[in-house]
């Protein structure tokens, strides 16, 4: 069954340990910078982890000339095949979400993809801000919805 | 004139044929050789002196009324008399030549004073000895009918036939010559696959040089499936001293679309492209003139004389490029972008233009295509021999006394050539070497002059058959320097592609380069063998494959003088600057002075004896003296020659 | 399913897989230089030549492009094949001997540069993948041009092209960083042409060339934010909506 990540920004204490999990799984240092998932904190204890949606329609993908973003169609995961990538930045620009990212010393784009099935994230997540669940009707009920009003938002700003 | 169908042509033809006087002709070379020996001027005059006023482009089928003589009654009549400029009629060597039809004679060196004398021969039925071709012994012939002309009587001319005795431009005329009975045969009586089998029985092979079977090559692509197939004629020869393709684009265009069409008609093919290279324009526009005559005349076009088939050809000018010869590069050329060649391990028969499975042959090998087809496998395969049939045409040139463009049996030694029909080397030197096959090929010694003309042969010698191109070196030709001069053409043409040709390439001139500079090194001569072998091996495309080629098969042949080059820095022949002393052997001097006097360094001196002596500290090692020394008592030498 | 051999390991491969690949999925190493995976091939380096043995003829191919199609045996380490590697190799470090890749390569297999045929140090090699990667883009900025030795890379006529859109892919690609760009607050350089960098109204980051987000068509309202600031403001919204609820 597919698997999501599904975040709560209530439970989340902005300690970032995901982050740092990220980072030293991927690149293995320490460094919230490159980390795929980013905790943005704000007043009042107020704190969001931001992933990769893996969208449905993936703007990333659509943009990438060189097929080196690819979704494995068993997991839903959209992969970056690293050795397909030529550094042109374009699903950079093309992601609404920011959720994409290039690294300068790799020369690769780099973005969440599920750990390859064990998202250290979750696992490392104090709170369980961070849960990765089966994609089933309530949980994906709760992504559509958010995905929903994300598009909402996002039509009208354009 | 317009063919709508099979029978409106066969009508037509049969007309032709029925024709009984045909009236006489006098025929002007267009050749390149000759062209620039003047013969567009003496065309003109021609004209002129027949009373017709000069057509505005290119002379063609200007027919006026002359008084002949008939022998041996001895009584006048009436004829038509017709002139014209040909393409290529081959003895470019004693251009401008003339040809009179029907009469079948021909005259060299013609200049415009002869003009009146031709016409009055013409008049009186009898040959006009002043300018008669060469016959034996170089002596005028007595009739110089091809026959009688050894230049011409050895060669079989089939591609070359019509050439001589039609106008390029002229659609009439090549019908008249037996033109159109292979397409009318092919859309008549032969259904495709029959066409292919037919090739492939003739056992014709690619006359670009690799000699592949141009029937299992059509067939192949045939196979293919696809919406779209090209068929492509590959008119950018550029090898150095090679100008067969030149010749029969500019002389007989339409034996070469006749060719193309049958070969669109056999593989299901709607779309032909001629690429030729920029550097042919009058090729250009006299493929473009006989395009639009066929398309004219329903040749060309859609529902061919009624058939169905649809065929159009455009040309397509090359930029200039030698490794444009290439197939994929040609193809990639075509395609608009930078004529690089690409990997073909997906042949271009299933692959290649466009992603099209596509044909692509040679010039000739198009215009072999319409006699085959007329005439039957069976008689293709009886020229030549048994896996090399047909004829194959080559530019004869170098130090040979008769250049020029021939035709002959595949099959024919290298002596023959050079000998029989190229009447030997020029002013009598001994003979040294035959390059063939271009940058491609590679040199033969005497030694090999036995060899026969054909694609396994030649390539078992270490040349290779090329496409056509036969160059003849005497004593005076150094081996390194002309593997040098090859190497330096193929650094100036590779594309740069792939590694082993771009910095190979330079790698293997530096060391010719230091070779002929008198500074070789000890092991050079075995560092370029080693290198030659590499960069075949680790090449791209045929161009880095076979580069290597002049320099392999110099060594193979002339070690000793490469040797010599290495470790005593001498050059025997001659050629290489500083590396060889010149010396008069008193014994064979006449003391006739000629030497003194061309010596530019003026520093040949009268001995007491009367002899002439050299003095070394003034010599330049120009060579002069050595040339024009008539006893041949000017030697070059390796030592040290103290003046005294 | 084919059956062939490399280096007498006996394997099956899916037809039309090329050597490389099926060599390099078993673990066989071949050098290569010219090859990416995300970019057409061109087989112009020759540094991936292997001996295969196809019906009887043994020949020299470059296996990046070689596409499996029947038996065949394949030989990685013969004799021929090392002459053939070296001298690719030989003649690179003899242009190129500044490359750190050609300094590795050369070192892996014991190639030194010869003093008598140095030329000039470069650090272009042509192997063209710059120009593929702009092309892979679509952006077709740059190509090979000229001929031969003089053979190298440059945008039409060696002069700023509307079509280079600065987005860098040309310099990630290229193995041997011959391909460099200036980079100054709000500026870059490359192939002679000087591109706006736009400046992230959040963090101040100098993100994109208008070129690139134009490209990629990024919606000319939404252009102010570099990805991570993009990301945060995604999550204002994420956080507003979940405090709706």
């Amino acid at each position: 069954m597919e698997m999501i990540l599904l975040t709560s920004p209530e439970k989340c204490i902005g300690c970032g340990t995901c982050e740092l999990a990220c980072s030293l799984f991927h690149n293995g240092e320490c460094r919230p910078a490159i980390s795929r998932v980013n905790v943005f904190r704000f007043d009042k204890g107020s704190n969001v982890p931001m992933m990769c949606f893996q969208c449905e329609e993936a703007a990333c993908m659509a943009v990438c000339k060189t097929k080196a973003l690819v979704r494995d169609e068993e997991t839903g995961v959209v992969q970056v095949e690293e050795d397909k990538c030529i550094g042109c930045r374009m699903c950079v620009m093309a992601c609404p979400f920011g959720n994409i990212a290039f690294d300068r010393v790799a020369k690769v784009a780099i973005k969440c993809n599920h750990c390859d099935g064990e998202p250290l994230c979750a696992e490392f997540c104090p709170t369980a801000a961070i849960e990765y669940v089966p994609a089933d009707t309530a949980t994906l009920n709760r992504k559509k919805t958010f995905s929903a009003k994300m598009k909402q938002a996002l039509e009208e700003v354009k | 004139m317009r063919f709508d169908t099979l029978s409106d042509l066969k009508n037509y033809k049969n007309e032709i044929s029925q024709k009984q006087d045909k009236g006489k002709e006098i025929w002007i070379c267009g050749g390149p050789g000759c062209v620039a020996n003047g013969s567009m001027a003496i065309a003109e005059e021609f004209i002129k002196a027949l009373g017709n006023k000069s057509s505005s482009d290119e002379n063609t089928s200007l027919w006026h009324s002359i008084k002949v003589l008939i022998r041996p009654e001895e009584k006048e009549t009436e004829k038509l008399i017709r002139t014209g400029i040909t393409g290529c009629m081959g003895p470019c060597e004693n251009g401008p030549v003339v040809h009179v039809e029907p009469d079948g004679l021909y005259y060299q060196k013609v200049t415009v004073d002869d003009i009146e004398g031709i016409i009055g021969s013409i008049k009186e039925n009898i040959p006009y000895k002043a300018k008669a071709m060469s016959g034996l012994d170089d002596k005028p012939a007595e009739v110089p009918s091809a026959e009688n002309i050894p230049f011409l009587a050895k060669q079989k001319k089939i591609i070359l036939g019509k050439m001589s005795t039609m106008s390029p431009l002229d659609l009439e005329d090549y019908i008249a010559h037996g033109g159109y009975s292979g397409l009318i045969r092919a859309l008549e009586s032969m259904a495709p696959e029959e066409i292919c089998n037919e090739i492939k029985a003739s056992g014709l092979r690619g006359r670009g040089g690799g000699g592949f079977p141009t029937g299992v090559k059509w067939e192949s692509c045939r196979n293919s499936a696809s919406e779209m197939r090209y068929v492509l004629v590959n008119g950018d020869e550029g090898d150095p001293g090679a100008f067969m393709d030149r010749a029969l684009m500019e002389g007989d265009p339409y034996s070469v679309i006749e060719g193309l069409t049958i070969g669109a008609y056999a593989i299901g093919s709607s779309e032909g492209i001629i690429y030729v290279r920029h550097e042919y324009p009058l090729a250009v526009k006299r493929l473009a003139n006989a395009i639009k005559n066929l398309e004219e005349a329903g040749l060309l076009g859609t529902n061919i004389l009624g058939t169905g088939f649809d065929f159009h050809v455009e040309i397509c000018e090359g930029g200039g490029s030698f490794v444009c010869g290439e197939s994929t590069a040609l193809m990639t050329s075509i395609e608009g972008k930078p004529g690089v060649p690409r990997v073909k391990y997906i042949r271009s028969t299933e692959r290649g233009l466009w992603e099209s499975p596509t044909v692509l042959n040679n010039v000739e090998t198009w215009a072999n295509v319409p006699h085959i087809i007329t005439n039957g496998s069976e008689w293709f395969r009886s020229i030549g021999t048994e896996n090399n049939s047909g004829t194959k045409v080559f530019a004869l040139v170098g130090k040979v006394k008769n250049t020029g463009l021939v035709e002959v049996p595949m099959g024919t030694t290298l002596r023959q050539i050079i000998y029989d029909i190229g009447g030997g080397v020029a002013q009598k030197r001994p003979f040294k070497a035959v390059q063939t096959g271009g940058p491609s090929g590679g040199c033969l010694p005497a030694s090999m002059l036995d060899t026969p003309v054909d694609f396994d042969s030649l390539t078992e010698a270490g040349s290779m058959m090329g496409s056509g191109g036969m160059i003849v070196m005497d004593d005076r030709t150094c081996m390194v320097d002309i593997a040098r001069y090859f190497i330096d053409f193929l650094v100036e043409e590779s594309c740069g592609k792939c590694v082993p040709c771009r910095e190979g390439l330079k790698k293997m001139q530096m060391i010719l380069h230091d070779l002929t500079n008198g500074k070789g090194r000890e092991g050079d001569t075995k560092a370029l063998e080693d290198l030659a072998e590499d960069i075949s091996d680790t090449s791209l495309c045929a161009l880095g494959q076979s580069a290597a080629n002049p320099v392999l098969s110099t060594i193979k042949y002339f070690k000793e003088e490469y040797i010599e080059h290495e470790k005593e820095h001498f050059c025997r022949s001659g050629v290489c600057q500083g590396m060889f002393r010149i010396k008069i052997d008193e014994e064979k001097c006449k003391s006739c002075g000629l030497c003194s006097k061309n010596c530019p360094a003026d520093t040949i001196e009268k001995l007491d004896s009367g002899k002439y002596c050299i003095k070394q500290e003034g010599c330049i090692r120009c060579g002069a003296c050595f040339e024009v020394c008539p006893f041949s008592s000017v030697d070059i030498v390796n030592e040290v020659i103290d003046d005294d | 399913m084919i059956e062939i051999t490399i280096n007498d390991i006996p394997l099956k491969v899916e037809k039309g897989t090329t050597i490389l690949h099926a060599a390099q999925a078993n673990g066989i190493d071949i050098p290569t230089l010219c090859n990416h995976e995300g970019l057409t091939l061109d087989g112009n380096c020759r540094l991936c030549s292997v001996e295969i043995e196809d019906m009887g003829n043994k020949k020299i191919v470059a296996s990046c492009m070689f596409p499996i199609t029947r038996n065949i045996s394949v030989e990685t380490e013969t004799e021929r094949v090392r002459r053939a590697r070296n001298t690719v190799l030989q003649l690179l470090v003899n242009r190129n001997p500044k490359a750190p890749i050609i300094q590795q390569l050369c070192a892996k297999y014991g190639v030194d540069r010869e003093e008598r045929f140095a030329l000039e140090p470069d650090l272009c090699i042509r192997c063209g993948r710059c120009v593929r990667a702009c092309e892979a883009g679509g952006t077709k900025a740059i190509e090979l041009v000229g001929r031969g030795f003089d053979r190298h890379v440059a945008p039409p006529y060696e002069l700023e092209t509307d079509a280079c859109i600065g987005c860098l892919s040309c310099a990630t690609v290229c193995p041997t960083g011959k391909i460099t760009y200036e980079e100054t607050p709000g500026k870059r350089k490359i192939w002679y042409k000087e591109f706006d960098v736009l400046q992230c109204k959040r963090c101040g980051i100098y993100f994109a060339t208008k070129e690139m987000l134009d490209w990629a068509g990024r919606p000319e309202n939404d252009r102010d934010h570099c990805n991570h600031c993009q990301k945060y403001i995604e999550s204002v919204k994420f956080l507003t909506e979940s405090q709706k609820k």
